[in-house]
Parts: structure tokens; sequence; C-alpha cells
């Protein structure tokens, strides 16, 4: 029997091994208990890796004044980062500070991982909330608290090639433009043969119709989200409108833009307009051969265009709050919204400091992506949104392909998206 | 006659050989081209197959972004741990599944084969949990651990074993040999070609797992190339060609090595040869 | 005599757990537990974060009522049908020609290997190009024997087509490894002898080639199998959500990936993991239990 287990040892060496290695370096993390002249560092999480920098020198600026608060920004792809996210709150791990979207509010402020702070905008508080556009403050609010400060928000407008502008002898867009110009210039824009086509409709909510839909002075739903209102014969003429691009062959079709995106499109001047973010300058101006300009997007029963505001969220469980808090409402702050302002990657927030945003990019009139905050709209971010969304999207996209008829189909969508947001009443 | 047949049969082979290869490597190709692109013309549609000038560029921005050596010892040591522990623990597991026969083996070693069976994303949350509580979250170790044992390497294994010649345990069983003997003294030696294929899989899941470490671990200096990469990427735009100057220096250590894994291969054929 | 086959197997069971039992451990600890939480989660109405609650077979009803299941279900056996079968004759193919003897050996095993290292952003940059209507290079090259080629992305006829080519295209470097690897072990005399004998090449590979390479054949149609059936990364990289063809190429991962991820209904995603989970189980129980017809363990004769 013994002689049988000669080799035991040296097996067992092997496997324990493997079991050995998870005591490695675990006993890294220490904690420290919170007193307002210790020495900390925050962890602070983002998801855009093109906003780094910024955000450094943000922090810089911060511990610059609190030499005692260190900060260290650490970037999670937004391709991972709300799994990331969820399971750091899982586990009671997040970050002190991190980026928050308007859409996720309610998951984690209903899954009381965030930090309320309500108080740091009252009175006294240091934060007034009127600095800021009124849609990505409520968009950052969950139950009439407030759960993350404002950080900077996009918006869209109508962009164009004025190489082809020029080419087709066409003015280009302006603030006077409605929607009879704007289908009248994809008229006169769309050149068959030459594979240029005068507009992009995708099917595509936030970078073509909702915009559509919020200019026809109607909405997805009602304020407070609980009614699905997209059978409206608002909704149903803002759809017709946007379809009719693709119908008069100004605009490539569904089954195109499976093949080829929008902004390949846009940036090999294959196309005149579209209707694009503002935070496209870096990839769209970086073209060379293509000289584009930005209007704002044509005028229909009023302006608009959607907004989404994101912000600066404290972990519920920090084990900093003061420094926390205090890192926030910097970040919030006029001084801090003017660095990011001067990094160029994002408009901040805080009003009047967007001028230097402006000034990054001389060749276009970014002013028009900042005006546009004073017409912005939101879906309204509810549980029962993210529910929603897909099948609504899937059903815009049917009558985008000419599938289904925009009348009955929308009034049928309706009924489906009213009974996803009862079931999650 | 049979010599001109012979030789027009190769010849069919081999253009079949060069048009199959062309297929396979145009992506990798598109990456080398676009990598010395500018972004300028890396937005072209149709691409380019062709950059204006070779400019280093990309290069030395994305080295410079990045800390490429961290990335690569990160790489280089949880492919190595996991690689190690894998390979020997799936020779292990798959011998005794192969050979051993209690009642519930086959029992077990569905159980073995299991994890295959669900989505990798579930287990996300759970091993994470896991890591932070034993206080592993951030550290190399936890890029490890959920690849120490080998469902696929147990399986691959267990194959190869059940098609080793019985005759060969009996002799030494008669010798009276212990079964940890036979196991290192005459299975392992055979098995060297399925265990270099068992190391060249789990070195390559180990490389291309790009969501674990960016979940586990938050510090640029504990990922491994595959995410580190990820970083590049940005919420709404990419630059293609810093990405995929990033992924070239990230893919040519392992065509190195697979190149000197190959060999072993090569190696294993006059071994294999000369058993029987 | 008797007493000591009794010794003997003692020792033979007692070593074969502890062989086991390290991976075992692992496997229970790392990822049976998940899967056992995710069977719990199927039965409740898990959100992203928050208390679930049990809600019972709700999620599995409301799953057989959901035609987008339906579909994706089809879809996956439809592409886990073709491609498994095809991908693994074509690999099987390119492992017997690389593994003769011939010029270049080790290159042409390194290019085929190539799409398995390649960055998934150029993988899916280029075969969307390739697969372009009006740019790409396959109706180019279409038009010029006279075809007009399809929209191979946007429609929803050619959507899934499109899919199992790259899918296939991507898992051959994979399987022609292990198949590689199996050839090794056939030994080279058997053909020698063959060869004397005036064996064709064709039939060398019947007679000796596909019995000697059975249990590696078996072991990459097994997971041939499996993976095919969790199709996503693919679908994933080439279809956009706002392709007209999406739910012509929606897999039930991909359901599963959008439910837990997107939609954040952690239970119904689970029901649709555990769905799949006993699909997967129930073809690879049929696959073991028909190995015995067709694969020959030298071990075991």
């Amino acid at each position: 029997m013994k002689k049988g287990f000669k080799g035991l040892k040296a097996f067992l060496a092997i496997a324990l091994s493997a079991l050995a290695v998870i005591g490695l370096a675990g006993c890294g993390q220490k904690s420290s208990s919170d007193d307002a002249n210790k020495k900390v560092t925050l962890n602070f999480t983002i998801w855009d890796t093109n906003q780094k920098k910024g955000m450094q020198q943000m922090a810089a600026a911060f511990t610059k004044k609190n030499p005692n608060i260190k900060v260290r920004v650490t970037v999670t792809p937004w391709d991972q980062y709300w799994t990331k996210l969820q399971a750091a709150a899982s586990g009671d791990n997040l970050a002190d500070v991190f980026w928050m979207h308007p859409s996720e509010v309610y998951t984690f402020a209903a899954g009381d991982k965030l930090m309320d702070l309500t108080d740091m905008t009252k009175n006294g508080g240091g934060i007034n909330l009127k600095n800021y556009p009124s849609t990505v403050v409520s968009g950052l609010e969950y139950q009439n608290k407030v759960y993350a400060l404002p950080k900077d928000y996009s918006t869209l407008a109508l962009w164009y090639n004025k190489t082809l502008f020029d080419k087709a002898g066409v003015k280009y867009p302006d603030k006077t433009w409605t929607w009879d110009t704007w289908q009248e210039a994809a008229a006169k824009l769309t050149d068959k043969s030459k594979g240029v086509y005068g507009m992009l409709a995708p099917n595509d909510g936030q970078n073509f119709y909702w915009n559509l839909i919020w200019a026809n002075g109607t909405d997805l739903t009602n304020k407070s989200g609980t009614k699905s209102i997209i059978g409206n014969k608002g909704n149903i003429d803002a759809l017709n409108y946007g379809i009719s691009f693709i119908k008069k062959g100004y605009s490539p079709s569904t089954q195109d833009f499976a093949n080829t995106k929008p902004d390949q499109y846009f940036e090999s001047g294959k196309a005149a307009m579209t209707i694009a973010g503002s935070w496209m300058p870096a990839e769209y101006l970086a073209v060379k051969n293509q000289k584009f300009g930005v209007a704002p997007i044509p005028k229909g029963k009023r302006r608009a265009s959607d907004i989404a505001g994101m912000g600066y969220a404290i972990a519920k469980n920090t084990k900093h709050p003061a420094q926390a808090k205090k890192f926030v409402k910097f970040m919030a702050g006029k001084e801090a919204n003017i660095i990011q302002a001067k990094s160029g990657a994002a408009i901040p927030a805080y009003k009047d400091t967007q001028s230097a945003w402006v000034k990054q990019f001389p060749s276009i009139d970014g002013q028009a992506f900042v005006d546009a905050a004073d017409y912005g709209y939101s879906p309204v971010f509810t549980k029962a949104f993210q529910q929603w969304n897909t099948p609504y999207s899937t059903g815009i996209g049917d009558m985008f392909a000419g599938k289904t008829p925009v009348a009955s189909g929308s009034k049928a969508l309706q009924k489906q998206v009213q009974a996803k947001i009862d079931a999650n009443k | 006659m049979s010599k001109t047949k012979f030789s027009t049969g190769r010849l069919v082979m081999y253009i079949l050989l060069i048009l199959g290869a062309l297929v396979m490597i145009i992506p990798f190709i598109w990456s080398i081209v676009t990598s010395f692109q500018t972004l300028d013309e890396s937005l072209h549609f149709p691409p380019k197959m062709w950059p204006s000038h070779w400019d280093l560029a990309n290069y030395t921005n994305v080295w410079k972004a990045l800390p490429f050596p961290k990335f690569f010892l990160n790489t280089f040591l949880m492919i190595l741990w996991r690689v190690i522990f894998a390979t020997f623990l799936s020779a292990a597991a798959g011998y005794a599944f192969a050979r051993i026969k209690f009642p519930g083996v086959n029992a077990l070693f569905m159980l073995v084969l299991i994890p295959m069976m669900i989505p990798g994303q579930v287990y996300t949350l759970p091993q994470y949990l896991l890591m932070s509580k034993l206080h592993l979250v951030n550290t190399v170790t936890a890029l490890v651990l959920p690849g120490v044992a080998s469902t696929f390497g147990t399986f691959l294994m267990r194959q190869f074993f059940m098609g080793v010649p019985e005759s060969l345990e009996e002799a030494a069983i008669l010798d009276g040999a212990s079964t940890w003997q036979i196991f290192t003294k005459i299975m392992l030696p055979l098995a060297k070609a399925p265990m270099v294929s068992v190391a060249i899989f789990t070195g390559l899941f180990a490389w291309k797992d790009l969501m674990w470490p960016l979940i586990v671990n938050q510090d640029p200096a504990k990922m491994p190339l595959a995410s580190g990469l990820a970083l590049l990427q940005g919420q709404y735009t990419t630059n293609y060609p810093q990405l995929m100057a990033g992924s070239v220096i990230a893919t040519i250590p392992m065509i190195i090595l697979y190149v000197i894994f190959q060999r072993q291969f090569i190696a294993g054929i006059a071994q294999t040869g000369s058993k029987e | 005599m008797k007493f000591s086959i009794r010794k003997r197997d003692r020792e033979r069971v007692i070593w074969g757990l502890i062989l086991i039992a390290p991976t075992l451990l692992f496997i229970l600890v790392m990822n049976i537990w998940p899967i056992l939480q995710t069977i719990y989660l199927s039965f409740t109405n898990a959100q992203s974060l928050g208390n679930p609650q049990w809600v019972g077979f709700t999620n599995y009803l409301a799953m057989f009522k959901d035609p987008d299941i339906g579909r994706a279900t089809l879809n996956t056996f439809i592409y886990a049908i073709v491609t498994v079968p095809v991908g693994t004759l074509l690999s099987l193919i390119v492992a017997v020609f690389l593994n003769q003897k011939l010029k270049g050996r080790s290159i042409f095993r390194t290019l085929y290997f190539i799409p398995v290292i390649s960055a998934p952003a150029a993988v899916a940059m280029v075969w969307r190009w390739l697969y372009n209507s009006k740019f790409g290079l396959i109706n180019y090259g279409l038009s010029l024997i006279g075809i007009h080629g399809p929209n191979w992305i946007g429609d929803s006829k050619y959507v899934l087509i499109s899919i199992m080519i790259v899918g296939i295209w991507s898992g051959l470097g994979y399987n022609m490894i292990i198949l590689l690897g199996g050839l090794q072990d056939v030994p080279m005399t058997y053909y020698e002898a063959a060869e004397m004998d005036g064996a064709s090449k064709v039939r060398q590979f019947f007679t000796i080639t596909i019995p000697l390479l059975s249990p590696t054949l078996f072991f990459v149609l097994t997971t041939s199998i499996i993976s095919a059936m969790q199709i996503f990364d693919t679908i994933f990289m080439m279809v956009d959500q706002n392709n007209p063809a999406l739910s012509n190429a929606r897999s039930l991962v991909y359901l599963f990936y959008n439910d837990t991820f997107v939609n954040g209904n952690r239970g119904y995603g689970a029901a649709i993991a555990v769905f799949l989970l006993i699909i997967i189980l129930i073809l690879t129980a049929i696959q073991m239990r028909l190995q015995r017809k067709w694969v020959y363990y030298g071990g075991q004769d």
C-alpha cells in the first residue's frame, strides 16, 4: 500500500501549489480610517480613454488645493464598464468616485449603491443646480434625490460636407433651415451616378429619429415615463418624414447601412449631410480631403436635439465620504469645468464654461452643439425604458426597412411598449 | 507515370493551400497596413490596402501611451501559470478518466465537461465575488486562478489516453509499478504532442481573455495585453491605426511562441514514430 | 492472488481520485458553483442589482411564449448543423495536407493559425468590408463572372450564411492544431505497410487515418458542437443593432447577452442560459453514446 503512493507527495506538491497561488499578494489592501487631515488616495473610474488626460488635469488641480487628497484615475472601457460596475457594486468594491450615465442611475440608485448627494445641492451645499442644463440634472436624479453631479453633456447637430455643397451649388445649412429646405437640399445634393447621397437617415434613435420626434412637438412617453405616446400623430409624421429620405432615394437604405456605417459614408465623402454628435469632431476633422461644417438640426415645429448628460457619482460605502464629496464638488465646479473644456473631449456641463471647448475646433461652428442644450430632450430613463427600448427599436427598424407601414405599425408598437411599461411598474 | 500524377496532385494541393492561406491572413495583413496609416487614411472607405508612407508614429505613440513592458510581464505570468497548471492537471485527470474504472467515473467526467456548455459570461460575476472575498481583486493571481483547471484540456488528454494501447500499461503492472509510476514514467512521456496542444490552447485562451482582467483588475499595471489594448477603445471613436499598432505588438510574440511550439510538434512525430 | 488484485484495484481507484481531485476541485469552485447560482437566478426576477425574488417557472413560461427565443433556437441549430460538419471536414483536409512532408510546412501551419490570433476588431473590419454589397471584394469577384452579388449581411436570406462562413473561417485554425496533434499519434509504419500492399492514398485515409484519428475527431466534433451552439461573437461583430436582418441572425447566447447585460433582466437571461445548457447536455450525451459505434480506442481492444 505504502509503496503504491510513492508519488503522492510529488503530485500533491503540484496540486497544492496551485492552491497556494491564492495566498500570494492576497494582503495588498489596507483600510484606513477616515480622518479629514489624513493623506488619502481616491480611486476614480471613468469609461472614456480619450478623456483620461483631461480628468487627470482636473484631479491635479484639485490635489493642488487639497494636498492630502490624491486622486487616481483609471479607465474601464465602455463595453465592460457596466458589467464591471455591477460586479464591483455586488462585491462592495466600487471605486470611491466614478462616472455615471443617466440610463444607469436607476439601477445603481435603486440598488442602494450610490451616495445621496441631495444635501450638496441644497442651500449652502455648494452646488447650484441652476448652473447646469435642466435635462442633464434631471437625468441624474432618482425619486427626487440627486445621485450624481453634472459632468458634461453631448448634443447633436447637422454635419455637412462643404465640398459636396459647393459642387452642387447649394447654400450651406443655417438657422433658417426647416424640414422643407432640408429635403429640397437633400434632393439637389443626391448624385446617384457618383454614389453620393444628400442625407443619411439611419434607423437610429439618438442619431436620427428621436430628434425628429421631439422637433415635431411630441415625445416618446409622457413626462413621468409611465405612458407611451409613440402611436400619436406627431410620432407618425416625424417617422414618415425621416423615412421619406430613404423612400425618395436621398439616403442609403437600412440594408445599405448594414454594410456601410453612416460614419463611413460621411467620412468618405459619399453623403452630404448627417446628424451626428458633439463627440465626433476629433474623428471627422481628421479627414483631410473633405471639408465639414456644422449647423443646428433644421427646425420642425420647434427646435430639438437629443441631449445626453452624465455625472460624477460616489460609492455609498466609500471609506472616504468627506474627501469624495469634496472632490466631486470641485469636479462639478466652474474651475474644473474650464479645464475640462480646454481638453476638448466633452462639452462641460457648467454654464458659460463652454467657449474653450468651442475654440478647440475652429473650422466648425461648435457653438451649435452648445446652444443645443437649450432645446435638448432625452428619453425618460426608467427601469421600464431598458425593457421597452429594444422592442421599440426593432419595431422602428421594420418601418425603416419598409416591412411594416408607419401608421399602423406605430399604433401596434405603442401597445407593445405600454405592456412593457405596465409590467415594470 | 505514377510520378507525374503524383506531382500534379501536389501542385493542386499547393495551390489550394496557398489560396486558403491568403484568405486566412487578410485581417492580419490589414492590421499591419492600418498600423502604419494616419487616422485620416484609416477612415477611408472602402479601405486602402497600402499606407501612403511607412510611418512608425503609431507604434511609438502607442508604446508611450500604454505600459507595454508591464502588459507583457502580466501576460507572461498569466500564461505561464495557467499553462503549467492546466497542462499537468489535465494530463493527470485525463489519464484517470481514460484508464481508471470506478463507479460514477462517467458522471464525474460529464461534470467536468459542463462548464463548457454555458456562456462564459455566466462566470464573471460569481468569480469576481470569490476573488473579492479572497482579497485578490487587482492582483495577477486573480488573472491566473480561473484558468488553473481546464475542461478543454482534460477532455483532450482523456481522448489521447483512451487511444494508448493497454499492453503498455499491463507490462508495467506485472512489474509491480504503482499507478503513479505508470502515469509519470510511461504515460506522460507518450503524451508530449497532446500536452503541447493543451499548452498552446491554454496559452491562447489566456492571451485572448479580455473581459475577465478588465473586470477583476483596475490598475493598467495589472493588466495583460488584450485587456490593456482595450483601453485604447474610446466610448464613441477609436483610433484604429493606434489600436492596430498595439495589437501587432501584442501578436508578434504569440506567433514566435507558436512557431517554437510547432518545432515541438514535429519533434513529437519522430518520437511517436519509434513508439510502436 | 484475488486479494492482491483487489488491493491493486483499490490502489488504482484511490490514485484515480487523487489525480482527478485538483481539476475537479477548481471546476467545482470556479464553474459549477456559478452554474448553480445561474440555475437559481433563472427562477427569480433578478435585475442587475438588488435582491432577487423567487418567481417559480415564470421565466421559463415566458421564454416558451417568446417568438424571439424560437427564432434564435432555430438560428442556433441551423448554424451548428452547417458549420460543424463543414468546419471539421475542412480542418481535417488542411491537417492531413499539413501533416505530409512538404516544402514550407511550418509556414503554412503558421498561416492557417493566424486567424486565431488576429485582433477581433481587424477580423470584423475586414469581413464587413469583404461582404460589403457595394464596395466588397466578394461581390466584385462575382461581378467579374456576371453574377450580381447579394447583400450579404443586410439581407435576411443571406445573413446567417455570411456568419457561418466567418465562423468556419475563424474555427479552422483551432481544429487544425488539434487534428495535427492527433495525427502525430498515427504511426508512420502503418502507412509504410499499406503502401507496400499497394493501398491508394484515399484508401489509406479511410482505413488508417480515420480510425486511428477517431478519438481526436470525436473531441473536435464534440467541442465544435458545444461552441457552435454558443455562437455569439461573430454575430455581435458583424450584425449591428439596427441591421434589418438581425432577427435572422440572433442566436440564443445573443439573447442571453442582451437580456443579462443590456436589458438588465438577469433572471430571464439565466433561464435562457439554462435552456441552452440543457440542449447542449443532451447533444453531448447523445454523442457520448454514439461514439461507441464509430470511435476506435486503441486502449480498449
